[in-house]
């Protein structure tokens, strides 16, 4: 790609300008919005809506008049590339160690928003601050960074039945841990004050987020070794890795990939590397699992709303405590949100979605 | 990006080798045409193109494809486990896949008379004939 595109959302604004139509924007950010998630390459997300910002420009017709609905026409795209043979996939490792408190702070930032509402509503307009009220988000944003970053980085070198022990032998004592913490930092006192203090906390946490964020490192390193050929093994490791990370391939799946690679290679007589490129690039030019990931994720939702539902039932059950608002409300929408990501997952794995 | 094929490979079948974008594009009717003399794993698919002239198909290029098709049902897959070495993967041509291959000739063949009618529509023009002395090629669904 030799020509520069704009980030993405100045490309947005363009979209706005480029007819004084704030729909057409919008149309742009569902694109957008469509292609992230897929994990699409930034690069190709701006290529193409660059061009249907240069097709807008030239018609003078709407996208959704030239192409359709957004998230459609996203797919689409992303489709026509990976079948053209481009790196469609971002396979850059997703989390490392070195960016965990980075990302943990950004995350407890992010916590500390609803948690800042849930805890004003319960307590009034003056509060017995604790530590709870302030570590609260921190705490679990902690618990959330350390498991998704053992998944992470797990998932490269293990089977996935491998990670998932892993993952839970790591996250079973941290929440464990979490849960009497919490309560105790709840006993702390630390002041009295105005619910205003609130804004203070999600306000120190954004500032402690976007601290985190510009001081300490982030992922964007160079390849160590990129001169260096893998030797075959180390080759079919990396491509394992991406493949059950970033496509969510079953270990069954990635096992007859890499083995087809294998037995590919034997018969050229050349190393993996030669025969097929770097396995991040490879591995990038299949179509990942949507269907497999999906499912995992309504499974590990539908767990959320057990719990959720459990919780409303126990304190229904226990008739002296009182009903507590926001555990109803989380067993009202968890459900819905499960719900929801079993239905994205019937369309994903159904032969004729839509 | 380009298909990882060798352009410079001799081709038996062709005088010279065909630009890599034909290649590309022509690349999933060639290999559903590779397995319509019966199944063959990968790299056999690879030797089979090589020898019809489209190139040293790298195995970059071609499983990719090969899996779009497994998915589009065009071609059924088959493990065949190795004596003493790797297994192999055959792939066999399905029905659909028959179709689609018929269709995908269909459409090439068409568009070839496409270009060549479009030639001599020139040369027509050129004596002062008109578009209507030249014959219209079978409409077919535009090449993939």
């Amino acid at each position: 790609m030799t020509r520069h595109e704009p980030p993405l959302p100045a490309l947005l604004d363009r979209f706005a300008a480029a007819r004084g139509v704030p729909a057409d924007q919008d149309w742009a950010a569902a694109a957008a919005g469509r292609f992230l998630p897929d994990d699409v390459r930034e690069e190709i997300v701006l290529r193409e809506l660059t061009e249907a910002l240069a097709a807008v420009e030239e018609s003078g017709q709407g996208p959704e008049e030239l192409f359709g609905p957004a998230a459609d026409w996203a797919r689409e795209r992303a489709a026509e590339a990976s079948a053209a043979g481009e790196s469609v996939l971002d396979t850059d490792p997703s989390l490392t160690w070195r960016a965990a408190p980075c990302n943990a702070l950004i995350i407890a930032a992010l916590f500390s928003v609803p948690f800042a509402v849930v805890f004003a509503f319960r307590d009034g307009l003056t509060v017995d601050y604790s530590w709870g009220h302030v570590l609260f988000s921190l705490v679990l944003a902690v618990v959330m960074t350390v498991v998704i970053t053992l998944w992470s980085q797990t998932i490269l070198r293990r089977s996935f039945s491998a990670t998932v022990g892993t993952v839970a032998a790591g996250a079973v004592p941290l929440v464990v841990g979490a849960g009497f913490l919490l309560p105790w930092l709840s006993e702390q006192p630390l002041f009295t004050g105005s619910v205003g203090w609130h804004a203070a906390i999600v306000a120190g946490y954004l500032g402690l987020g976007a601290l985190g964020f510009w001081l300490l490192p982030r992922d964007d390193v160079p390849d160590a070794t990129p001169a260096q050929t893998p030797d075959d093994d180390a080759w079919a490791l990396v491509l394992g890795g991406v493949l059950r990370s970033k496509l969510a391939y079953s270990d069954a799946r990635v096992r007859e990939v890499v083995d087809e690679a294998r037995a590919h290679a034997a018969a050229s007589g050349r190393p993996m590397a030669e025969e097929f490129g770097n396995p991040q690039d490879y591995a990038a030019r299949f179509r990942p699992d949507r269907g497999r990931r999906l499912r995992w994720e309504a499974i590990l939702l539908t767990a959320v709303a057990v719990y959720w539902v459990g919780k409303l039932w126990a304190q229904l059950a226990d008739r002296a405590a009182p009903l507590d608002w926001w555990t109803v409300a989380g067993a009202v929408l968890m459900p819905l949100i499960a719900w929801r990501m079993w239905r994205m997952h019937r369309r994903a794995v159904s032969p004729h979605p839509g | 990006m380009p298909t990882q094929s060798d352009p410079a490979a001799p081709a038996s079948a062709a005088a010279r080798p065909w630009p890599s974008a034909w290649v590309r594009a022509a690349l999933e009717p060639a290999i559903l045409g590779a397995l319509m003399g019966g199944p063959l794993h990968g790299y056999g698919i690879a030797q089979a193109l090589a020898a019809r002239g489209f190139g040293r198909l790298r195995g970059g290029s071609l499983y990719p494809v090969l899996a779009r098709l497994e998915e589009a049902g065009h071609v059924s897959t088959r493990w065949v486990e190795g004596q003493g070495g790797p297994g192999r993967k055959d792939y066999a041509l399905t029905a659909a896949g028959r179709a689609e291959y018929a269709d995908a000739v269909a459409s090439f063949q068409a568009l070839g008379a496409a270009l060549a009618a479009l030639g001599a529509e020139g040369e027509a023009g050129a004596d002062g004939g008109t578009a209507e002395s030249v014959p219209a090629p079978v409409p077919q669904e535009a090449a993939r």
